[in-house]
């Protein structure tokens, strides 16, 4: 649906040249929900600025239903722009219009006639559950209300497309999660293909299908949510993942010598990591009735992404050394990585 | 009432009938030459706005002569202005004295000032606002009108009252040049005839209308601050 093509966008600042996006080839599909994760400065909002022409790509095309929209110009594009609605971290509503007329404007001029307009901006904040403020000025507003108005505004004229610029990267956890729940539920109720940008792993984990990740400009991996997730290939990559997970505070609490992790003769702690879909075993259980160890969990994070857990556990087992090296060849053979932190 | 007035202002009460028509003439000046300054100036706001770097219609050369211009006009001194503005003024207005020969001078004059509150009004609206717009298929006059305008209504009307004021103070100055008006007033026959008490009233009659902008452009742009 969304085709990118080689985008290139440089910038030049104080005589240094710098490539806010640096030849990206991306496909997105038809009513997927597609993160585009990177820290801050990766270039994911130049590269979501492409795709409606806000930034105009210096190389490169974009491709919208298989018509290259970088040949457009002028009225063409902004008809083009219309069905591509966008939504932003700081809501950019109309300060001076209340929220139905802050709907009402990008169809203001499209023909429609006033009772048509108002039924129609109505029954978007229906949609979007703030009907009860159509009258109110964004002043006057919440957070997570201002955000629901701005989607009601993005969506009034039909678009088929919705960008997402760090949509919530302003907004409390709570209210996070319940614009998400929106944007998910708008995907699949009007069949709206969504691109979301942000910096928080836990927006992608929570709705998208499928995900790029960003540095310097370039797309340095890009796959199903998933594979992402469960194997990381990137550096960047593996720390936005590490971001989600608390497993990586065993090696803090090595490093501080807490008196959680001070061994005894003949334990270890080690770490499982869930790889792969099938993973979910009583595996805990299965080991120390199958090779007679003690299992102490410590950490552990499990999430559910696309029905899959995914995740892993970091525990103390403590057992005859035979027992452990047969209990950690047998996850192996199921497919759950094993690593050996500490030895007693 | 009348007998406190008589002594404290002797000559002011056998010209009343002349201090209403110099407030008439002020107003007339005022009001006259603020229609054309609010026209050209918001034009000329709007221009700046949208050829600065980064704007709507980005051009340097645009910007560069506009802004050359109006710091020219800003940087001679009004009084000046007037006797030099003369020989042009005789052409359009046909006169150069009277309320007729003031307005052009009190344009160029005020227009340059305007221009820059209008801009600076401007540039305080949210540039993603104006990235909104652009994402929703707006054009670039409707981006001028239903963001730009709209949104700065609170800020407009507040340069809007600053140059007023402004302007009551340049008429009365042109006055003194042989304009007419509250200035006119308060030199001929109080300055030249040593009458200070019509100097007092001809203020006193300035500070009312002084207030009257600056208590309406507050309540404008109260109503309109959201």
């Amino acid at each position: 649906m969304i085709r990118l093509e080689n985008v290139t966008k440089t910038y030049v600042n104080a005589g240094k040249k710098f490539n806010a996006a640096d030849d990206v080839t991306l496909e997105i599909n038809k009513g997927e929900i597609f993160g585009i994760i990177g820290f801050s400065g990766a270039g994911k909002s130049t590269l979501v600025r492409c795709i409606n022409l806000l930034e105009r790509p210096d190389k490169g095309r974009v491709l919208i239903n298989g018509k290259d929209i970088t040949a457009l110009r002028g009225a063409e594009l902004r008809r083009q722009r219309k069905k591509i609605g966008m939504i932003f971290q700081h809501f950019n509503l109309f300060s001076s219009r209340t929220v139905l007329q802050n709907v009402i404007f990008p169809i203001r001029y499209s023909g429609m006639s006033r009772a048509e307009l108002n039924s129609k901006a109505m029954e978007l904040l229906e949609l979007v559950g703030i009907a009860d403020k159509a009258g109110a000025y964004p002043s006057e507003l919440s957070g997570g209300q201002k955000q629901r108005a701005a989607i009601a505004r993005a969506l009034a004229s039909d678009p088929e497309i919705l960008l997402c610029d760090e949509a919530t990267s302003a907004l409390d956890p709570q209210t996070t999660e319940s614009i998400l729940r929106l944007l998910k539920k708008l995907n699949t109720q009007l069949g709206l293909t969504i691109v979301m940008i942000t910096h928080q792993m836990n927006v992608v984990k929570e709705i998208c299908t499928r995900t790029a990740v960003m540095e310097n400009g370039k797309v340095v991996e890009q796959g199903d949510v998933f594979e992402i997730f469960a194997n990381p290939q990137q550096n960047v990559t593996r720390s936005f993942v590490d971001t989600t997970s608390c497993l990586s505070g065993i090696n803090t609490l090595i490093e501080d010598k807490s008196p959680l992790v001070q061994l005894k003769p003949g334990q270890k702690i080690l770490r499982f990591k869930y790889l792969e879909r099938s993973a979910c075993e009583a595996l805990v259980s299965t080991i120390s009735r199958k090779f007679n160890i003690d299992l102490n969990i410590i950490f552990g994070s499990i999430e559910i992404i696309g029905n899959n857990p995914i995740g892993g556990l970091v525990v103390i087992a403590d057992g005859e050394e035979d027992d452990i090296r047969a209990a950690v060849k047998y996850l192996c053979d199921i497919n759950v990585g094993v690593e050996v932190i500490l030895s007693a | 009432m009348r007998e406190f007035f008589e002594n404290l202002m002797p000559h002011v009460i056998p010209k009343l009938p002349d201090l209403w028509k110099a407030t008439l003439e002020t107003l007339a000046m005022t009001g006259l030459s603020a229609l054309y300054i609010l026209v050209i100036g918001m034009a000329l706001g709007i221009l700046l706005t949208v050829t600065k770097k980064g704007g709507l219609a980005e051009n340097a050369a645009v910007y560069r002569m506009l802004d050359v211009i109006i710091n020219l006009l800003r940087s001679v001194p009004f009084i000046i202005l007037l006797f030099l503005l003369i020989p042009l003024t005789r052409i359009i207005s046909g006169t150069s004295i009277g309320v007729a020969g003031s307005i052009f001078p009190l344009i160029v004059g005020t227009v340059p000032f305007f221009s820059r509150q209008a801009e600076a009004a401007l540039a305080g609206v949210n540039p993603g606002l104006i990235e909104a717009a652009q994402s929703m298929g707006c054009s670039k006059a409707g981006i001028i009108f239903r963001v730009y305008l709209r949104e700065s209504i609170p800020a407009l009307s507040r340069g809007i009252t600053i140059t007023l004021i402004n302007l009551v103070g340049l008429t009365a100055m042109a006055g003194a040049v042989g304009a007419g008006g509250l200035g006119n007033f308060a030199y001929v026959q109080g300055v030249q005839r040593n009458n200070y008490d019509i100097i007092v009233a001809a203020v006193i009659v300035l500070v009312v209308i002084v207030q009257i902008i600056q208590i309406a452009g507050n309540i404008i742009a109260k109503k309109t601050e959201r």
